[in-house]
């Protein structure tokens, strides 16, 4: 089941314990979602990896060990699969337009969104699996 | 004790019987192990991690912000 991942959960799978990094953990072992993010998703993070070492006192080592074990479980598609989605989503979120590319990913593929932004989950409630909707459904 | 099934496609049916159900036994718990510590490991260093739920919303923000911009051409 696909189940596409926004920034929120990745850096929080990444740096700090608690609902999402357990499900990171359980869905190693059982896959049962295919998670999914746009691929720009990789390269800002990438740019804020110096940013991250100094929030956690991670050390370069550690954090790659951290940035594996999350990422091999992701994978990223390029915005020219979801591109013609974009608009669609623009007009389902109005304002909230930081929210489209993921929106127009999970439109798609026809699936859902894996977030814990309240503002995502009140504009498209049956879009969004708040982390501790998805730990209940394993 | 718990039985595990587990289908070999056709086309490797030589690697079937080259191994022993023991060893298939052995394979199947070697990998499950290997599963448990990497999420073990994974565990043990998020413990140590002192980022805080500020932190997270701060990054993640920046994150999307830079990413939705990548994307705002396509619509604009």
């Amino acid at each position: 089941m696909y189940l596409v991942v926004d920034p929120n959960v990745v850096i929080s799978a990444v740096i700090k314990k608690g609902n999402i990094s357990e499900i990171f953990s359980i869905n190693s072992i059982i896959k049962k979602f295919d998670l999914i993010a746009p691929n720009f998703l990789v390269l800002e993070f990438g740019k804020n990896t110096r940013k991250i070492m100094e929030k956690t006192h991670f050390s370069e080592e550690l954090m790659k060990e951290e940035v594996e074990f999350v990422f091999s479980q992701i994978t990223f598609i390029s915005d020219e699969e979801y591109k013609d989605k974009l608009a669609e989503a623009k007009e389902i979120l109005k304002g909230h337009e930081k929210d489209i590319p993921y929106l127009a990913l999970a439109l798609a593929f026809n699936c859902k969104i894996f977030s814990g932004d309240k503002i995502l989950k009140s504009l498209i409630s049956d879009k969004v699996k708040t982390p501790k909707e998805l730990l209940e459904e394993f | 004790m718990a039985k595990i099934t587990i289908e070999i496609p056709d086309e490797i049916a030589f690697v079937k019987q080259k191994i022993s159900t023991i060893e298939w036994s052995f394979l199947a718990m070697q990998i499950l192990q290997d599963k448990i510590r990497n999420v073990a490991r994974y565990n043990e260093i998020l413990s140590k991690s002192k980022a805080t739920e500020k932190d997270v919303e701060e990054l993640s923000n920046e994150i999307k912000d830079a990413v939705w911009e990548s994307h705002s051409k396509y619509i604009k």
